[in-house]
């Protein structure tokens, strides 16, 4: 399987990869209009917000980029200029951190099912350039003492 | 030597034990009742059980008040042994690897039964959740670290608690006697252990500084593991009163001083809290201290990593845990003013008001 961490990165893109997050060791949850992750590996944590959180959605759910900056594009049509960078550049961001990747996945298309912006039109802010807020305050504590899990074949002596 | 499969290990591993207390007379049995559940703590000799069992002091049954040791059932028993002072060597898988960095952890789980290796501490745990025995083997019980000390067998509580629906948060819990109680989240240097210690010395009921069990059932509930609590230098420096509890006092101006409540502080020490809230401490340059609702976003982020970190195994599930957790009890930002003496108060308050 062919894997990108980096698609967007010297502005190159990648219409046909789809994303998703990169493995286990990220999780992620959505509280109302926060998006929450944590990267198990680097023990970094991260808050996305408003578009943020929106392209965090549609990456997650296998979207490629360019369903990803139409879907956008479609929830803030006001912003149509930007929209194409910004979010090849979020992607970007969100690749260099190990949170996403983008790859010719076997999975099935999901183009059908990707949603729009979790929140409703009335209630959704004009379109700002997606942030994604970094933490590494509790850095230390993974890497002091790092966990590695072995797996059934981790058995040293058979 | 070679172990065809993890429960041979186990096996062997309770022969080790078993040789162990032999050859030092005996296991001096510690009985317990941890998370509402009877738990049996069987050190062979007597370092083991003077460097682990203080810790858990404040949980420690009177077998004849509860009816004798017929009425004690234990849902988890905990071997403990140590070479060095037994002379009953103990080899297993891991030892002969190489780490990939000093401080490396091993977690392995093979056909239900967890094992994990520190490197640095050279401690092995394991948990087999069907026979519910754990074990935990050190080459050497004077090597044990003051922090491994103050919370032993954390990754054995962390599995068997699991096994019934809940977790080992990384959280202090505190609360009043007549009312509910708060969780205290936050990982190194967040302040949960000085609000802990603040809270206590105000006449709180105390259920963990570091380390708690939480579960779902009926309410959420945070249960007591340790009886222990870590200050900084300059925390103990603003509660004098508690450095007599002392048992190590740190040796730099940034390593923690390690305090054991048990006896001095038994009447304040509870077996669990029912939790109304979840405070979120933050260092300000304020006065006083003003406690200010905030999201539930804003809980999983102090909760969380700190959690996840010290988890073995099973950190997605420990996450959705959380976040069902943060969404159902009321998140709060606590930020604490320049006068400590203005903190307990404030949550005292807070509690009485809120909950």
């Amino acid at each position: 399987m062919e894997a990108s961490r980096g698609n967007a990165e010297g502005g190159k893109r990648s219409p046909g990869l789809r994303y998703r997050t990169s493995g286990p060791h990220v999780v992620h949850d959505r509280f109302d209009d926060e998006v929450v992750v944590i990267n198990l590996k680097t023990g970094c944590y991260f808050g996305l917000r408003e578009t943020a959180a929106d392209i965090w959605d549609l990456a997650t759910v296998g979207g490629t980029q360019d369903e990803i900056i139409a879907s956008i594009r479609a929830a803030y049509p006001e912003s149509a200029e930007d929209v194409e960078k910004d979010v090849a550049a979020f992607l970007s961001e969100l690749s260099a951190e190990d949170l996403v990747l983008a790859d010719l996945s076997d999975l099935p298309s999901s183009a059908g099912s990707i949603r729009g912006p979790h929140s409703p039109p009335d209630q959704r802010r004009p379109f700002s350039a997606p942030k994604l807020a970094k933490y590494d305050d509790q850095k230390e504590l993974l890497l002091l003492d790092p966990i590695h899990e072995v797996g059934e074949l981790g058995w040293p002596e058979k | 030597m070679s172990w065809r499969d993890a429960r041979e290990l186990v096996d062997r591993a309770i022969r080790s034990f078993e040789k162990a207390c032999i050859a030092s007379g005996g296991s001096q049995d510690r009985h317990y009742r941890i998370c509402g559940r009877d738990c049996l703590f069987r050190p062979a000799g007597s370092p083991l059980a003077s460097l682990l069992a203080p810790a858990l002091a404040h949980l420690e049954c009177d077998l004849k008040a509860a009816g004798g040791a017929n009425r004690f059932t234990p849902e988890l028993t905990i071997l403990a042994w140590d070479s060095a002072s037994t002379g009953i060597p103990f080899d297993h898988p891991w030892r002969r690897r190489p780490p990939a960095t000093p401080r490396d952890i091993i977690y392995h789980r093979q056909d239900g039964i967890r094992f994990l290796y520190n490197f640095a501490g050279g401690t092995l745990s394991f948990f087999d959740e069907s026979r519910r025995i754990a074990g935990y083997w050190v080459e050497a019980a004077d090597t044990l670290s003051f922090v491994e000390c103050a919370s032993p067998f954390r990754a054995v509580f962390q599995w068997w608690i699991r096994g019934w629906g809940g977790l080992l948060v990384h959280a202090a819990a505190a609360g009043l006697e007549d009312a509910g109680g708060v969780l205290i989240p936050g990982g190194e240097g967040a302040g949960k252990s000085t609000v802990a210690a603040l809270c206590l010395r105000h006449g709180f009921r105390l259920a963990g500084d570091d380390y708690i069990g939480l579960t779902p059932n009926p309410a959420w509930r945070a249960d007591s593991l340790y009886c222990s609590l870590k200050l900084t230098p300059e925390s103990m420096a603003w509660m004098p009163d508690l450095a007599g509890l002392a048992r190590q006092i740190g040796r730099s101006s940034t390593e923690k001083a390690v305090l054991y409540l048990a006896p001095a502080y038994r009447k304040a020490l509870v077996s669990g809290l029912d939790l109304q809230a979840v405070l979120i401490p933050r260092v300000t340059g304020r006065d006083g201290t003003v406690i200010r609702p905030t999201s539930p976003a804003e809980g999983i982020r102090a909760l969380a990593p700190s959690t996840l970190y010290v988890q073995a195994g099973e950190r997605n599930a420990a996450f959705e845990f959380l976040s069902d957790f943060v969404r159902r009890v009321p998140c709060y930002v606590m930020e604490l003013g320049r006068d400590l003496a203005s903190v307990p108060p404030a949550i005292e308050d807070f509690i009485r008001r809120t909950c």
